[in-house]
Order: structure tokens, then C-alpha cells, then sequence
């Protein structure tokens, strides 16, 4: 089981984010930081660390239907195990909705489904959501899974491959606020983007505060920092008469200069600056997720709020964010597994809640109005427990889709019964195609969300990627 | 092992053709010069050139590139940054034994990760992407940095001094310009290994004008004092340190 990020110091955290940096021509092409017309866009991308369990979250089956229980010891005929009633013994909250939903333990709104291990405060939005079943992973590795859901491309071997969704994201929408990239202990990937593209890198709110503030005591006078401004803007450097920006390379780091010195915005840091008891200005977010001790301002809901923070006050446009952690339950599942996926869906759907309060700037919507959502984890756990009590890893998985594009109440694909196995859907139509449709992969998903935002996928071309048309709005 | 005997077998050739070997003329390079610190070895590096990969030594003694086209200089590998573990050691010897610090741990190791070095447990490769959140920190670095040569600066001889070795404190654009030239020519060489003319206005008058803005700013409508000129250099080494410069080879 990997260590909790609370447990992880900030700066140890902070750039494992990174990868490889490629400086070249951008495979965006011209699009690259061309503002799009219109309402703002934000990215809100969401990691549930270390395999999550879809019959508890997304894709669930009723546990009173027969052929999912186990009959005179005998596997279930569907080879599906949803196991409600054993998370029940050690999960109140997977108890209450058992007693809810008359045994069965999936909850419903509209036309969505979800495992008892997602809470009312992320249900209520329902409508807004889409959630993607029978996500083909192609893989059982931890590393591999995450990154290729984040940079939508197969990793080389246990490196990643291209760029995140984060990066390509904010290079195409250009570098607008103070934290243009935000993420939060979610690794993060350059590959062939402008550097200023690049993702921030933070575990918790500290960090931010350090990031956003100049180190104590190496500051200069306010007419040495304009000098020094005006030195930097005027003087030619002798790098690029030498060939040095063959690459880009001098290009990049003049720019990374100076968004550098622009993250450094003491009054917005003190947007960041958590302490209880809550300021002022700090109460109504504090109220909202529910952070009542010092463990909280660091934990699902603490970085749900840095995030809420940095979407609502023009800080960042697009933040990555873990929101479950721990849940690679390969022997503790009843205890650790719904209790690790309520906190994490639960963080979420505050979050939702508290953008929708928010009005984006020059516009009459709220921020969730104009905020695109993926939610992932690497891959999901089989659905037959194992002789220890816990899951092991499978390779079919699920994946929560919201934004202005994409249509709410939707579910499109699903895992197969016996088994959870994959099929193939046809992607305009939105029906089952064994015949002649695809199977559904991560970067399709990527592929999904950025042409509902009218952006382009051409960095990810290589992996064939299809657009889901019938999750996107026409 | 193809290419080595091939070399050899042109430099027994070239051996035999020769009746008297002679030594090879000694390379004047124009721009090595020995100061009483010893040799100062200049940046001068080659123009990077394009064109495809060099090829193999031509009878003119120039580099024919890939595409066939006679190079006129040697052919370099592309740009980079410098690693952490280069910085940490460069700045400590560009500033006589100042470095970046936070609190009291040298700040290249309290913020390792952050700049993007590897653990070898979950990073294996160094990353050197010059991100804002690396220059948010190297600008940190400078200033902190900077600060603390300046300082030590003051308890020095003149000739033992690091950052304003040619100049007095009082020295300053308007009292005595060409000292203050003086020592911008030796910073651009200490710093950046650039050797400058003292007739390079294009490459001098910037940083006279930072420095030069930097006292009067300080100094306000007062006569500059010590302590105002000594901001002056000090945003000048920050300056020179936060070049690209000083981080790209």
C-alpha cells in the first residue's frame, strides 16, 4: 500500500510531476495559446490512486440479484461478486445504503447508477455527469495505468508518453492566471509543449504558499525588481546569437522567467494561507467541505478546497488533483476500500457544489458551468474477491466525464456479465456493436473531452484515438 | 573500433607521405588569457550549426556536415540546461563560497525534488525542463544568494572581493563610470564566462542601467551611499545569475 499523501512532505512531492521535456515545434501547431472565443475554460482532472473498485463506485450490480451471491458455496453464475453485505459488517456507510436501497446497494439517479460507496453529496449532480463503463486499460501495472490515462498515451515501457491532459490542455488555452497548471500530488507531463504550459506541482496548500511566495529574506527593493525587469525585457542574450534557441530552449526559459516571477502573488497566496480556526475570508470554504481539524486541511477535502480556491479566484484554469488515496485493497478492502472512495467522491461532489456558488468572471454561468471533469483511476479490481479478503487488480475500468460538452445523465459502454469483461460500442450511436464498433480506451476519452471543448487532439494522433460523439453535445 | 583504424590507418598515411613530421603549430587562441588567478578560460563557445550530424575531419581541416555543406567551425551537441547538481557547484564557485540557502540547509538540497532531480526510487531522470516553478526557485536562489555574497563581500580585501572586486562603494555611474564598466566587464566574465570589450556598449549599457537604476532607486532623491550602491550590485549579480546565460550551455 503506498503511503498517504499527508504523509509526504511538500517539496519532496512537488516536482515529481515533470517528465521529460521535449522542446520543439508544438504538435498543437497554431492552436497552441490561441485563446479560444467564448465562455472561460476550465479543467478539473481527478485521480483516485491505486485501483479503485467500480462495483462500489460506477459501475455496480445489485446484490440481490441471484446470480451475483454465491449459492451452496458456488461461485456466482455471472462471476461478479459485488460483496456489499461484507463491506456492510465493517463500512457503516455501505450498511445504510444496503438498508436504502432494500438490499441491492445501487443507488440511482436519472439514468446514472452508482455502488454504495458513492455519497449523496456527489449523486445530486447527476445530472451533470456521464459516466464511461467498460474502459479497456490494457494493463494490470500501477504506473503504467495512471499514466496512460493521464497523457492518453501507452507509456514506453514505465514512462510516460506525452504530455498530460493538464499540459495540453492549458497550451491551448494559453497561460491566463498566476498558477495557469495546477497539480496536486497527480504527476504531470511535458512532451513537445511550451514550458509554460508545464504544470505546477504541489501536495497540499503549504506547498502553494511556498510557490506563491518569494523566500523570506531574498527579496529585492521594488525599483531593484522593476530594474531587473526592465534589464530582462531589453537585453538581447548572447545565447540565441550563439544557436542556443535551436530548440526553443532560450525561448522556454525566458518565458518560464518571467510566469515564474508571476507565480509569486502574495496577495492571492493568501487565498492558500489554511490555518484553524478559519478567517474570515476562509469560512464559507472552510463550511463547505466540512474541515473542522488540522487533519482535514491536508486530506481529499483540504486539497478539494485548494482547488476550489484556485478555479474560483482566477488563479489556475486547470487543476489536477488526487482525491482518493490507498486503495489498492488487495486484503483490506472491507475497511479501507469504501471508505477511501466516500471521501474522495464526497470531496467531489462538494467541490462541484461549491463551484456551481461561483460566478466565472464576464460571464452570467458559475465555474462548474464552464468547468470540464474527468475522474479516473489506473484500473479497477476484479469482481470475485480473493482468499484474503481483498480484490486484486482488473483491466476493465470505468471513468466520470462532466463539462459544458458533454451531456449529463449519460452512461455510455458497459462491463459485460459473466465477468466484467469488455465489448465493443459504436461511438456515434451510443449502442453495443460487437461487430463494428470500438473497444474504449483512454484516449478516446481524451479525444471526448477536448473536442467537447473545441480544442484539438492532434498530440495524441498516434494512438488512433475516437471521439465519443454520443457523450458530446451537438 | 572501424572508425579508430581508419584514423590510424590515415595518420600512418599521412605519417609516410611527410618526409620530416613536423610539431603541430601551436593554436593562438585569441581569447585564452592568464590573469594572476591563473588561465580564465573563456566561454567562447562554437556556434551550434544545423544542417545534419558532423561528419568525419575534411583535408582542410573543417567539418563536412551531414547534408554536405563545409561547416566552418566544430559542430556542438544541442543546447541544455544546466543539471541541479551543476548549479549547486557553480554558483557556490561564482560567488567565492556563497550559495543559496534556505534557513539552514543549502537550498539545492532542501528543494532537490522540487527542481526536479531524481531519488532513483520513483525518478530516474533528471529533469531538466527549465518550468516556471524551477526559475520561481532559482530566482529565489539568486537573490538569497546574492545577498549573502554582497555581505561577505564587505569583510574582504578589495582584490579578494567577489562581486564588486574593481570598485569602491562609492563608485557608482555618475562619480566614476569607467571603474563601474570595469567591473561589469569582470562580472560578464565571472558569471556567464563572456569576454567583454570595454568598448561593447551593446553588451554593457544594460547592465549599467540596472545597476544604475538599482542605486538611484535605493538611494531615492539622497546622495547614494555604501549601502545604496551595494543594492546596485547586488541586483546586478541576481541579474547575471537569472540569465539564460548562466543556466544554458
Amino acid at each position: 500500500m503506498k503511503p498517504s499523501l499527508s504523509r509526504r512532505s511538500f517539496l519532496e512531492i512537488l516536482s515529481v510531476a515533470g517528465g521529460g521535456l521535449v522542446l520543439q515545434q508544438s504538435p498543437l501547431g497554431s492552436e497552441a495559446f490561441a485563446l479560444p472565443a467564448g465562455d472561460p475554460k476550465y479543467l478539473l482532472v481527478v485521480y483516485f490512486s491505486g485501483g479503485w473498485d467500480q462495483l462500489l463506485a460506477l459501475d455496480p450490480r445489485p446484490q440481490n440479484d441471484p446470480q451475483f451471491q454465491y449459492v451452496a458455496g458456488r461461485t456466482p453464475t455471472s462471476r461478479i461478486q459485488p460483496a456489499y453485505d461484507i463491506a456492510g459488517d465493517d463500512d457503516t456507510g455501505v450498511a445504510q445504503v444496503l438498508t436504502a436501497t432494500g438490499g441491492s446497494g445501487v443507488q440511482t439517479s436519472g439514468n446514472l447508477s452508482f455502488g454504495p460507496a458513492v455519497p449523496q453529496s456527489l449523486i445530486q449532480h447527476g445530472a451533470d455527469l456521464a459516466i464511461v463503463r467498460g474502459l479497456q486499460m490494457d494493463t494490470l501495472t500501477h504506473e503504467v495505468g495512471r499514466r496512460y490515462l493521464i497523457t492518453g498515451k501507452f507509456p514506453r515501457g514505465l514512462v510516460a508518453s506525452g504530455s498530460s491532459l493538464n499540459t495540453a490542455f492549458a497550451a491551448q488555452t494559453g497561460a491566463l492566471t498566476d498558477v495557469p497548471n495546477l497539480a496536486m500530488g497527480v504527476e504531470t507531463y511535458n512532451e513537445g509543449l511550451p514550458a509554460t504550459a508545464s504544470a505546477v506541482g504541489v501536495g497540499s496548500y503549504r506547498d502553494l504558499l511556498t510557490v506563491m511566495q518569494p523566500q523570506s529574506g531574498a527579496t529585492l527593493p521594488a525599483a531593484s525588481n522593476t530594474a531587473l525587469s526592465q534589464f530582462e525585457m531589453a537585453t538581447p542574450d548572447s545565447c540565441t546569437a550563439h544557436g542556443f534557441n535551436a530548440n526553443g530552449l532560450v525561448d522556454a526559459f525566458k518565458d518560464s522567467r518571467a510566469l515564474g516571477r508571476n507565480l509569486m502573488n502574495p496577495s492571492k497566496a493568501a487565498l492558500f494561507n489554511f490555518a484553524l480556526p478559519a478567517t474570515p475570508a476562509l469560512t464559507d470554504l472552510f463550511t463547505a467541505f466540512n474541515i473542522t481539524t488540522s487533519a482535514d486541511l491536508t486530506n481529499a477535502r483540504g486539497r478539494a478546497a485548494v482547488a476550489a480556491q484556485a478555479l474560483t479566484n482566477g488563479v489556475s484554469q486547470v487543476v489536477s488533483v488526487t482525491l482518493g488515496e490507498d486503495l489498492d485493497d488487495h486484503f483490506d478492502w472491507s475497511t479501507q476500500q469504501p471508505a477511501g472512495l466516500r471521501m474522495g467522491f464526497d470531496a467531489l461532489g462538494r467541490l462541484i457544489s461549491y463551484l456551481k456558488t461561483k460566478q466565472a468572471p464576464g460571464t452570467t454561468k458559475s465555474v462548474w458551468a464552464c468547468t470540464n471533469l474527468m475522474v479516473f483511476s489506473e484500473f479497477s479490481r476484479t469482481p470475485l474477491m480473493n482468499t484474503r479478503g481483498g480484490r486484486d487488480h482488473h483491466l476493465v475500468s470505468s471513468c466520470l466525464m462532466a463539462g459544458p460538452g458533454i451531456k449529463g445523465n449519460t452512461v455510455f459502454g458497459a462491463s459485460t456479465n459473466p465477468g466484467m469483461g469488455v465489448t465493443k460500442w459504436n461511438f456515434r450511436t451510443g449502442a453495443m456493436d460487437a461487430s463494428g464498433g470500438n473497444l474504449i480506451r483512454p484516449p478516446d476519452l481524451h479525444a471526448t473531452l477536448l473536442k467537447s471543448m473545441g480544442l484539438t487532439f492532434g498530440h495524441i494522433s498516434n494512438q488512433s484515438p475516437v471521439p465519443i460523439d454520443a457523450l458530446i453535445k451537438p | 573500433m572501424n572508425r579508430l583504424v581508419s584514423a590510424c590507418v590515415v595518420v600512418m598515411l599521412g605519417a609516410c607521405s611527410q618526409a620530416v613530421v613536423q610539431p603541430p603549430a601551436p593554436v593562438k587562441d585569441p581569447s585564452l588569457v592568464v590573469t594572476e588567478n591563473g588561465p580564465a578560460l573563456p566561454f567562447d563557445h562554437p556556434a551550434i550549426l544545423g544542417g545534419g550530424s558532423a561528419g568525419g575531419g575534411g583535408a582542410g581541416g573543417g567539418v563536412t556536415g551531414g547534408g554536405g555543406a563545409v561547416m566552418t567551425g566544430p559542430a556542438s551537441a544541442g543546447s541544455q540546461r544546466l543539471s541541479v547538481r551543476q548549479l549547486a557547484q557553480s554558483m557556490n564557485v561564482a560567488l567565492g563560497g556563497s550559495t543559496w540557502m534556505v534557513g539552514s540547509v543549502n537550498g539545492f538540497d532542501a528543494r532537490t525534488r522540487t527542481l526536479g532531480e531524481p531519488d532513483y526510487i520513483g525518478v530516474v531522470d533528471e529533469n531538466l525542463e527549465p518550468s516556471s516553478l524551477f526559475l520561481k526557485f532559482m530566482d529565489d536562489a539568486a537573490k538569497d544568494a546574492c545577498t549573502r555574497a554582497v555581505n561577505a563581500d564587505q569583510t574582504k580585501a578589495a582584490n579578494q572581493r567577489v562581486v564588486y572586486k574593481a570598485v569602491s562603494l562609492t563608485d557608482t555611474v555618475a562619480s566614476n563610470a569607467s571603474a563601474v564598466d570595469q567591473n561589469l566587464v569582470y562580472l560578464k566574465l565571472r558569471f556567464h564566462g563572456i569576454k567583454v570589450p570595454l568598448t561593447d556598449d551593446a553588451t554593457l549599457a544594460p547592465l549599467r542601467k540596472l545597476f544604475d537604476d538599482a542605486v538611484k532607486g535605493a538611494a531615492g532623491t539622497a546622495t547614494p551611499t555604501a549601502a545604496h550602491v551595494k543594492e546596485g550590485w547586488r541586483a546586478v549579480c541576481v541579474g547575471l545569475l537569472m540569465a539564460p546565460e548562466y543556466h544554458l550551455y
